[in-house]
């Protein structure tokens, strides 16, 4: 077995542990083809996710519609790249909502300690006492449902679990000498605070995001699902599978629903492969290997 | 400044240079009062008083290349123009006996001496009059801690430095040091010119110290060889924090605590035999 240099002397190569990682690799490719195709799809083929043929209605798979149509004529190959845009869309930006909210709170919590912790940590406990799922369908039930709606609703519920990460590594990283070094050369906190300290509790944060993401799709596709996501005619993988949801639909007319269910577990499942290599490459200590 | 670990040394270096708040006292540089400057006077004060850290392995932020390191001070103290900031660094590298390759390195590419070396020239980059070198060579191998000190030493004299050095090494201290600060359970104990000191010590404890010195000549003149250890801080003893470990402690030791005094040519000691009262010196064999 060859001894993998964990160092960071200057043969220590971040990106080889990545790629050593065949999983991550191929998560990765999967996901940054799945945006690209999503994004430029629609602009280079005409497709339309809404207009219904009204000469076929939940056709087979075939020439005219390359997944078929569902049962009122609308394009299904059309709906899932629409549906894919949605997906991907609420998973990124929730998780970016959630980041930017809890890593800031975080950080002044962990560097200010005293009241700033106490309010900030508080409130974190508050957050995770509520069951996240039925607090989300009140919210969007409330405010009413659409693609934005879900993203923030999704973020501002995600941002409890960066704010307690990146508390945590504030508290280490304040102790070290090199934050008093900061104040004896007479930087400003803000100045300790974004130069000093946070360049070390990034990692973890680019990690937990990974993850966040591939829930944030998950959730979002329950929401759909229940009929609290997207609403029609837009579409997402959620939707498209509620949609589906008759059992005619179910035993007679598989294309309707095995694309987007085959898109999510993918989509999901790379996302994690992708987390995981990310994880070996930032904290080689902690290795799983697979 | 020598002590054992844990008497203060470091507790004293931060509060000087106000990165910790002591909860009683002053520190006063040039008679102004470092605890009551506002933000601007802060600023202005840290451009003079600057400080090199213990450990070269923590006190470089890891993330920051050598040159961001030494360049930082001169950001924060307004200086905009990157060019001059680079032409600065390197000079200033050079001056501490590196070369302009390190700049886009990482602390982790250098070694214990070359990260100290960075450690001061991001100490000297602002032109500070005075630095506080908290234990700066403990750290590092005995091969590199003179290198590193003959540094120390040279830039003194060329930048018209002055020190204020801590350390727990006397032979350290008496490479570099004018005047010796002893301190023990967070008390100057005794203060004295180098040769003054090392000659003729005056309080137990610093005969103590000298006596621990290893040496092929066998027990130095003076010197006595100390028992126990330092009492819990939070447990301190009455009246002369050092009376259960000194071999010649009396009644009044125990009583009342001794104020640090002048035993003679400005040599400061804070023991009750020492000085007017007790005139006759510790008995210096008492232990041996």
């Amino acid at each position: 077995m060859k001894i993998p240099k964990l160092e960071h002397g200057r043969g220590f190569r971040p990106i080889s542990v990545f790629t050593r990682h065949k999983f991550a690799v191929a998560g990765l490719i999967v996901i940054l083809s799945e945006i690209i195709l999503v994004v430029l799809l629609p602009v280079i083929f005409k497709m339309d996710p809404i207009v219904s043929d009204l000469s076929s209605f939940g056709a087979k798979p075939g020439a005219g519609h390359l997944l078929g149509t569902d049962s009122i004529g609308r394009d299904l190959f059309a709906r899932l790249v629409y549906g894919g845009r949605t997906s991907l869309f609420v998973g990124f930006m929730s998780t970016l909502f959630a980041v930017a909210l809890g890593v800031p709170l975080g950080l002044l919590a962990g560097y200010y300690r005293r009241w700033v912790e106490c309010a900030v940590m508080r409130l974190v406990e508050v957050f995770m006492s509520f069951p996240s799922m039925v607090l989300i369908l009140v919210l969007v039930s409330v405010i009413g449902p659409s693609v934005w709606t879900v993203t923030v609703v999704i973020g501002f519920l995600g941002w409890t679990q960066f704010a307690r990460l990146v508390f945590a590594s504030v508290l280490t990283i304040r102790e070290k000498e090199y934050v008093l070094s900061a104040s004896a050369i007479g930087s400003s906190d803000a100045a300790i605070i974004l130069k000093y300290i946070f360049p070390g509790a990034v990692n973890p944060v680019l990690i937990a995001g990974t993850f966040m993401t591939a829930s944030s799709i998950l959730l979002e596709s329950s929401l759909s699902f229940l009929g609290m996501g997207v609403q029609p005619p837009a579409s997402s993988w959620g939707s498209m599978l509620y949609d589906a949801q008759s059992i005619a639909v179910l035993s007679g007319k598989p294309w309707q629903w095995i694309p987007p269910g085959f898109m999510l577990i993918l989509t999901v499942l790379c996302i994690n492969f992708l987390g995981d290599g990310i994880r070996n490459m930032l904290e080689p200590k902690n290795k799983t290997n697979i | 400044m020598v002590g054992e670990s844990g008497c203060g040394k470091s507790t004293l270096a931060h509060s000087i240079l106000r990165l910790i708040r002591p909860d009683s006292g002053s520190a006063r540089y040039r008679g102004r009062d470092i605890l009551s400057l506002n933000r601007t006077e802060l600023l202005e004060m840290r451009r003079k008083m600057q400080i090199v850290f213990q450990d070269p392995y923590s006190s470089l932020a890891p993330h920051m290349t050598a040159e961001k390191l030494i360049g930082d001070p001169l950001r924060v103290h307004g200086c905009r123009s990157e060019a001059s900031i680079r032409e600065m660094v390197v000079k200033l590298l050079c001056e501490v006996g590196l070369d302009a390759d390190c700049l886009h390195r990482f602390p982790h590419e250098f070694s214990g001496g070359q990260r100290q070396r960075i450690g001061i020239a991001r100490a000297l980059i602002l032109n500070p009059e005075f630095v506080v070198c908290d234990e700066p060579v403990s750290a590092l191998d005995v091969s590199v801690r003179a290198q590193v000190l003959n540094l120390m030493r040279s830039l003194q004299i060329s930048k018209k430095l002055t020190y204020l050095f801590i350390s727990h090494d006397l032979s350290v201290v008496k490479h570099i040091s004018d005047r010796i600060a002893v301190m023990y359970m967070g008390k100057i104990v005794e203060l004295a010119d180098k040769w003054r000191l090392y000659a003729n010590p005056a309080h137990p404890y610093t005969k103590g110290l000298l006596g621990a010195i290893p040496s092929l000549q066998g027990r130095r003149r003076g010197g006595i060889s100390l028992s126990g250890d330092a009492p819990d801080a939070y447990q301190r003893p009455s009246g002369c924090c050092f009376r259960n470990r000194c071999p010649a402690a009396e009644l009044v030791c125990k009583i009342e605590e001794p104020e640090l005094k002048d035993v003679g040519h400005g040599h400061m000691a804070a023991c009750h035999l020492q000085g007017p009262r007790g005139d006759e010196s510790v008995p210096s064999a008492a232990m041996v």
